[in-house]
């Protein structure tokens, strides 16, 4: 169990960006016997307070990733021993676009709620979120994109899910910052989140078997 | 009116005087490539990359064929930064432009042992000016010639990873200013060096300029000197500022235009990005010409010619008040975008385009 000391200094860490001390905390926790939900709730409000602060534009991406490389450091200890029971995610930023900060947390994430995760990275050939998928069983593809002129591909995944004959075993979810609700309908995706602890929520209501779960900030 | 040439009406749009008609405008890279040659293959695309010659070929025959008023050279942002080192990775498939793979910085130390590049040697540099050349001879002043050149903190990105380049600032940032003196001297002397070869103009791109990704204080500090310090060494060209962000900073793009001599425009995606094309309009449209109008994310990837036509009529009846309005789609278009919607895209700017 937390106490308010070890609280205070994870949520410090990520919320003023102590990333020299980050990777210390979580081995320090680990040897406490704290248990690694307990550190991600934790995350959790501190990466709310980073992301609503970056939401009204108090901060910017800066921050936000330097909050995000210690919430990942926090998590080394962790993450190596993950058993990934809720379910299995094939996950990456599109070919031709190298954004993958959003990608990145949402990886994070998802791996300290126990998903099994697999990162594909960034430009990422469509067709390999298929083939992948296939490969591990996924649950979930995830599959996201910054940039305006490469959200046309990411209905391209879904056509080629049909294809491959697993569009109606395997969920399509997108994310990015240009991204909407409305557009998430419009090329058919299965869930959208608008940032990664909406993810969490989104991949467990998927994997529940909603059939759609489109989770857009309400400033949004 | 008289008839203008495209160089006469995309000079009088970006002085706010009043065209024949408003100029149109396009970034459409691999679209071009799959306009010339059918079944693409990815050494296609690694060949545009290297050769000059067919970089302004690709760039010339997609002009002639579709129409418009801009000769646009698009780059894959290699062309200066392999001058540091950095390595381009193959693309997987013909529609992807080569993607920057390993690179030359990685610890803050690394930034102030980046050298001052020059253009007529280093990186692909060379082969981009060699398309500027070749389409200077092709359309002299009736065509004005477009280059696509990162700003110095966009080059810093593509230096070193994002990620770094972004944690640098808040924990490294004399490491990267060092950096960032360098490479603004490069990217100035690139454009000059774009300039003897005939480019007309720059689509300058501060894609960092957006409040999603950094603060305006942080822009401020990381963007401005060295954008300031591009725009007075490279007076021969008009710029014009393209945000990918969909926050873009207009207060500091109409900034660079009242206090620099030839930074008059801003390209972003206004049908997606805040401020869309009217706020502009009312906010900025005095200070800088406006390049926007039609969404290459929705309407022209997905949309019927009858929409395209809708859309741009609205565009146009919005922007084209009192000048200072370039037709044009927001960011690169798709090359899944069928050729009879930018036909149609251009068709629709002639009809409701004139003054």
């Amino acid at each position: 169990m937390l106490n308010d000391e070890q609280y205070k200094r994870i949520y410090d860490c990520v919320v003023n960006g102590k990333a020299a001390e980050a990777q210390k905390i979580g081995e320090d926790m680990k040897k406490a016997g704290v248990d690694s939900k307990e550190i991600g709730k934790v995350l959790i409000d501190a990466m709310n307070l980073v992301g609503h602060r970056y939401r009204e534009r108090e901060i910017a991406l800066p921050q936000l990733i330097l909050a995000t490389h210690c919430f990942k450091k926090i998590l080394v200890p962790y993450t190596a021993d993950a058993h990934g029971k809720e379910g299995i995610v094939v996950l990456g930023t599109i070919k031709n676009d190298i954004h993958d900060i959003g990608k990145n947390l949402v990886v994070s994430m998802l791996t300290v709620y126990d998903f099994t995760v697999f990162d594909l990275g960034k430009d990422v050939p469509l067709e390999k979120f298929v083939s992948e998928a296939k490969r591990v069983n996924a649950n979930i593809i995830g599959a996201g994109t910054l940039l305006t002129a490469t959200m046309p591909e990411l209905q391209e995944i879904s056509n080629m899910m049909k294809e491959a004959g697993i569009r109606d075993k395997v969920k399509f979810a997108v994310g990015g910052a240009p991204l909407t609700t409305t557009y998430a309908k419009h090329i058919g995706a299965d869930g959208y989140a608008a940032d990664a602890i909406l993810a969490v929520e989104m991949a467990k209501h998927l994997i529940k078997g909603e059939q759609h779960y489109l989770s857009a900030r309400q400033d949004k | 009116m008289k008839q203008m040439t495209s160089t006469q009406r995309f000079e009088a749009a970006l002085k706010h005087e009043t065209p024949d008609m408003v100029p149109i405008s396009y970034f459409a890279g691999i679209l071009q490539l799959h306009w010339v040659k059918e079944n693409l293959t990815w050494k296609d695309t690694v060949e545009y990359g290297r050769n000059g010659l067919k970089m302004a070929q690709v760039t010339s025959h997609f002009l002639d064929e579709v129409g418009g008023d801009t000769a646009y050279v698009l780059s894959d942002v290699g062309e200066i930064v392999q001058g540091w080192g950095v390595r381009m990775k193959l693309p997987d498939a013909p529609d992807i432009h080569m993607a920057l793979g390993k690179f030359a910085v990685n610890e803050p130390g690394d930034w102030e042992k980046l050298d001052v590049l020059d253009p007529l040697i280093d990186g692909r540099m060379p082969t981009y000016l060699d398309a500027c050349k070749w389409l200077k001879e092709k359309y002299h002043d009736r065509v004005p010639i477009g280059v696509d050149v990162p700003s110095a903190i966009t080059t810093a990105t593509h230096v070193a990873p994002m990620e770094t380049v972004l944690i640098h600032m808040l924990t490294e940032p004399d490491a990267l200013k060092k950096g960032l003196k360098t490479i603004a001297i490069t990217v100035a002397d690139f454009l000059n060096a774009c300039a003897d070869e005939g480019a007309f103009y720059s689509c300058y791109l501060t894609t960092r300029a957006s409040k999603e990704i950094t603060t305006v204080d942080q822009y401020r500090e990381f963007g401005v000197p060295w954008d300031m310090e591009i725009f007075k060494k490279t007076e021969r060209l008009y710029h014009i500022c393209h945000v990918c962000g969909v926050e873009p900073m207009f207060e500091i793009i109409s900034e660079y235009s009242r206090s620099t001599k030839n930074t008059k425009g801003i390209s972003w995606w206004d049908k997606g990005a805040k401020p869309n094309l009217q706020e502009a309009k009312d906010g900025w449209g005095k200070d800088l010409c406006l390049m926007a109008g039609v969404d290459h994310t929705n309407t022209l990837t997905d949309g019927t010619p009858e929409s395209i036509d809708k859309e741009i009529a609205e565009a146009c009846r919005i922007a084209m008040p009192n000048s200072g309005f370039i037709l044009a789609a927001g960011c690169d278009i798709s090359p899944k975008t069928p050729k009879e919607n930018m036909k149609a895209m251009i068709k629709a700017g002639r009809k409701h385009g004139k003054y």
